[in-house]
C-alpha cells in the first residue's frame, strides 16, 4: 500500500459568476520516506490540490475523489479528525516565512502548543522536545532563541523553525509549498540540504511543490508535471530530465536559463498561463502547445502509464523533443 | 520600558503645566465676570471683592500664585459663585458620580463592541453579521443627546420601567439609562472596528499556518488572532476616552445626576474661573495619563514596538 493515494481529485470553486476549476482529476501516489516534486506554472493547481487533501481549502471549495492515507480516505474525516492528521501525520511549511509565523507571541509558545494541545505534554517537556528540533534544524543557540519573537529571526531562520515546528510530531508527510521561493539562493541551498537531511533522518516523506526545476532536479525521487490542474506528465527525476515525453516539459525544461548556450533572451512558454475559469474539453495546454493536434481541441488526452511514466498527450511519444 | 514610562511621565508635568497656564489664559481673556449680576454692583463693593480673589492682580502674578497653590498645596481655591465652597470639595462630590457610570460605559463600549465585532467577523457574511453591523451603524449615527431622550422616552415615559434622572447614590435603576446613552455610539464604533481587524487578521498567512498545525478553531481565534485584532480597538480607546468625558457633560445635564458635567457648563456660564480651571485640569489630567496606559498597552501586545 502506497503511504498516500490520491486518486481522481477535483477541487471547484464556487464563485459569483462561473465555477473556478482549480484541480480537473488528478491522481499520484507516494511512497513512505520519498521525495516527490509536483511542479508547474502558478495557477497549475499545485497548492490547492495539496490544501483540499488536508482540508485546508476554503469555503467555497467542492472537493471530490479520493485521497487515501494509509488507506484512510482523507476526505471522508470530520474536521476534529484532520486536524489531528495535520499536527500528527501530514504537516506542512510554506512559501513565506516572513509572515508565516505568528508575530506577537514567542517561538515557544507557537512550537509547543502543538505538543502540549494534541500530545497533551506539560509545558516544560514540551519545551525540551522543541530546544532539540531547533538543534535539528541547526538553529544555533536554540535554548535562547526559542524565548525570542519571530522578527528576530531572518528569513532563513524562520524557515527553519517552520520546519521544526512542522517535524515535532515526527509527521509522515511533509508538505512544502514552495519553500524556497522567498529566500535568497544561498539560504535555498541550505533549505535543501535540510529537507534531504530530515528525510535521511526521520524517513519523512515530502512533496515538494515548486515552479524551480533547478530545485527538483537536485532532491527528488519522482516528479509530478502539472499544468491546468491536471497531470501531464509524471515519472522519476531522471527518466523525466533526460527524456521528457510531454510537450509542456519540454516548454519547461526549455525555459530553464542556461549558461553553456550563447543567447541573450530567456526562452518562454509562448501565451498566457490557462484561464482556470474557462473549462477545457480537451487539453488545457493546447493553445500554447507546438506539436498540438486537431484532436486536443475535441478530448481530453487519455492518461498512458508505460514504464512507470505516465503521461497525457495525444502527440506519439517518439516524436516529442526531436 | 521602565525608563520609557519615567520619560512619558516626565514630559506629561509640562504638558499639564501648559494646559493650566492655557486655560488661565482663555478664562481671563473671556469677557464677562461671576460677579456680574442683573443689578451691577457698586464699584467699591467690586472692587472689595476682586481684591479678595486677587483679581485685582497684575495678570503674571495671578497665573503664578495660580499655579504655584495647586502645585504645593494641591489647592484649586475657592468656588467663586458657590461661596462657601471650595473647588476641590465640588469635584470630590461630582466627580465619582461622572466616574461611576463613565466607568461603566466605558466598559460596557469595550466587551460589548468587542464581542459583536468578533462574532460578526467569525460569521461573516450570515445574518449574524448583517444583524451586527446593522445595528452597528444605526447606533453610531445617534449622538448621546439624540439617545438619551428616546431612551426616556420609551422606558420612562412608555414603558415607565426605569427613572429619567436622579443618582440616589448610584443604584442600578438610575444608572442603566445614562450608561446605555452614553455608550451606544462607542460601543458601535467598537464594534465595527474589531469586525474590520479581526477579518484582516483571519486573513493572515500566520492564522493559515496555525490551521495547518491542526489546532482548532476556538485556540486559534483566542490565541492567534484576538490579540493582533485588539492592536486598533486599543489605539481607538484614547478617542473613546475623551469621547465618555465630553459626553458625560451632556449625560449629566439630561439625567441630572449631580456628576461633574453640570457644574462644568454652570461654571462655564457664571465664569466661575476656578471651578473651570479645576474641571479642566482634572480631565486634562486623566486624558494623559489615560493616553500613556494606551501606550503601555500597545507595547505590551505588539511585541516589535520598543519605545
Amino acid at each position: 500500500m502506497n503511504l498516500l493515494d490520491i486518486r481522481n481529485l477535483q477541487v471547484v470553486f464556487k464563485t459569483t459568476t462561473k465555477p473556478v476549476h482549480a484541480v480537473n482529476g488528478v491522481s499520484f501516489h507516494l511512497d513512505v520516506g520519498e521525495i516527490l516534486g509536483v511542479v508547474g506554472e502558478s495557477g497549475s493547481g499545485k497548492s490547492q490540490m495539496t490544501f483540499a487533501m488536508v482540508g485546508l481549502h476554503s469555503k467555497n471549495a467542492k472537493v471530490s475523489g479520493q485521497a487515501l492515507f494509509e488507506g484512510v480516505d482523507l476526505l471522508e474525516l470530520n474536521e476534529g479528525e484532520l486536524e489531528r492528521i495535520r499536527a500528527t501525520q501530514i504537516a506542512m511549511i510554506f512559501q513565506n516565512p516572513m509572515t508565516a509565523l505568528n508575530p506577537y507571541l514567542r517561538i515557544s509558545d507557537q512550537m509547543a502548543e502543538i505538543l502540549t494541545f494534541h500530545q497533551g505534554m506539560l509545558k516544560s517537556q514540551a519545551l525540551m522536545h522543541c530546544i532539540h528540533m531547533l538543534d535539528v534544524v541547526q538553529i544555533p543557540d536554540a535554548k535562547n532563541r526559542l524565548r525570542m519573537y519571530p522578527h528576530e529571526f531572518s528569513g532563513g531562520m524562520r524557515q527553519r523553525v517552520l520546519i521544526a515546528m512542522a517535524l515535532l510530531c515526527q509527521p509522515r508527510i511533509l508538505i512544502a509549498d514552495e519553500p524556497t521561493t522567498a529566500l535568497d539562493v544561498t539560504v535555498q541551498a541550505q533549505i535543501v540540504e535540510l529537507l534531504k537531511n530530515i528525510r535521511q533522518e526521520f524517513g519523512t516523506a515530502i512533496i515538494l511543490i515548486t515552479h524551480d526545476l533547478g530545485l527538483v532536479a537536485g532532491m527528488t525521487d519522482r516528479i509530478v508535471v502539472m499544468y491546468g490542474g491536471q497531470v501531464m506528465e509524471s515519472g522519476t527525476t531522471e527518466s523525466i530530465f533526460s527524456s521528457p515525453e510531454h510537450p509542456y516539459t519540454t516548454a519547461l525544461l526549455d525555459a530553464v536559463p542556461r549558461l553553456d548556450r550563447d543567447s541573450d533572451s530567456l526562452s518562454v512558454i509562448a501565451g498566457d498561463p490557462l484561464d482556470v475559469r474557462d473549462r477545457w474539453k480537451g487539453c488545457p495546454f493546447e493553445p500554447r502547445c507546438e506539436y498540438h493536434l486537431p484532436m486536443c481541441l475535441q478530448t481530453r488526452p487519455p492518461i498512458e502509464t508505460a514504464n512507470g511514466r505516465i503521461r497525457a498527450c495525444h502527440v506519439d511519444r517518439n516524436l516529442i523533443g526531436k | 520600558m521602565a525608563f520609557y514610562i519615567t520619560r512619558r511621565i516626565l514630559v506629561a508635568v509640562p504638558t499639564i503645566l501648559a494646559l493650566i497656564v492655557f486655560s488661565f489664559i482663555i478664562m481671563y481673556l473671556a469677557p464677562g465676570s461671576p460677579f456680574a449680576g442683573e443689578r451691577p454692583l457698586p464699584e467699591a463693593t467690586l472692587a472689595n471683592i476682586e481684591a479678595l480673589y486677587g483679581l485685582n492682580r497684575p495678570f503674571y502674578e495671578q497665573v503664578f500664585r495660580y499655579v504655584w497653590n495647586i502645585v504645593v498645596h494641591f489647592d484649586f481655591g475657592p468656588s467663586l459663585v458657590y461661596r462657601d465652597r471650595s473647588v476641590s470639595e465640588i469635584i470630590a462630590q461630582g466627580f465619582p458620580v461622572t466616574l461611576t457610570y463613565g466607568f461603566l460605559s466605558f466598559i460596557v463600549a469595550v466587551s460589548v463592541g468587542v464581542v459583536l465585532g468578533v462574532v460578526a467577523a467569525l460569521r461573516q457574511n450570515s445574518w449574524l453579521d448583517y444583524l451586527a453591523v446593522g445595528v452597528s451603524i444605526g447606533a453610531q449615527v445617534l449622538p448621546n443627546f439624540v439617545m438619551a431622550p428616546i431612551l426616556v422616552l420609551t422606558f420612562t415615559l412608555w414603558l415607565g420601567w426605569l427613572p429619567g434622572g436622579g443618582w440616589q447614590g448610584g443604584e442600578l435603576p438610575y444608572l442603566i439609562l445614562p450608561v446605555i446613552a452614553l455608550s451606544t455610539s462607542f460601543m458601535a464604533s467598537i464594534a465595527r472596528i474589531t469586525r474590520s481587524s479581526m477579518l484582516e487578521v483571519l486573513n493572515a498567512d500566520f492564522i493559515f499556518t496555525v490551521r495547518a498545525k491542526g489546532l482548532p478553531k476556538r485556540r486559534w481565534v483566542l490565541r492567534h488572532a484576538l490579540k493582533p485584532a485588539m492592536l486598533p480597538v486599543i489605539s481607538y480607546l484614547g478617542p473613546t476616552f475623551v469621547g465618555l468625558i465630553t459626553g458625560s457633560v451632556v449625560i449629566d445635564i439630561y439625567f441630572s445626576t449631580g456628576g461633574i458635567g453640570q457644574y462644568f457648563v454652570n461654571a462655564a456660564i457664571n465664569r466661575d474661573y476656578s471651578l473651570i480651571m479645576g474641571i479642566t485640569i482634572l480631565t486634562g489630567t486623566l486624558t494623559v495619563v489615560f493616553n500613556l496606559l494606551v501606550d503601555i498597552a500597545y507595547a505590551w501586545i505588539d511585541p516589535r514596538i520598543r519605545y
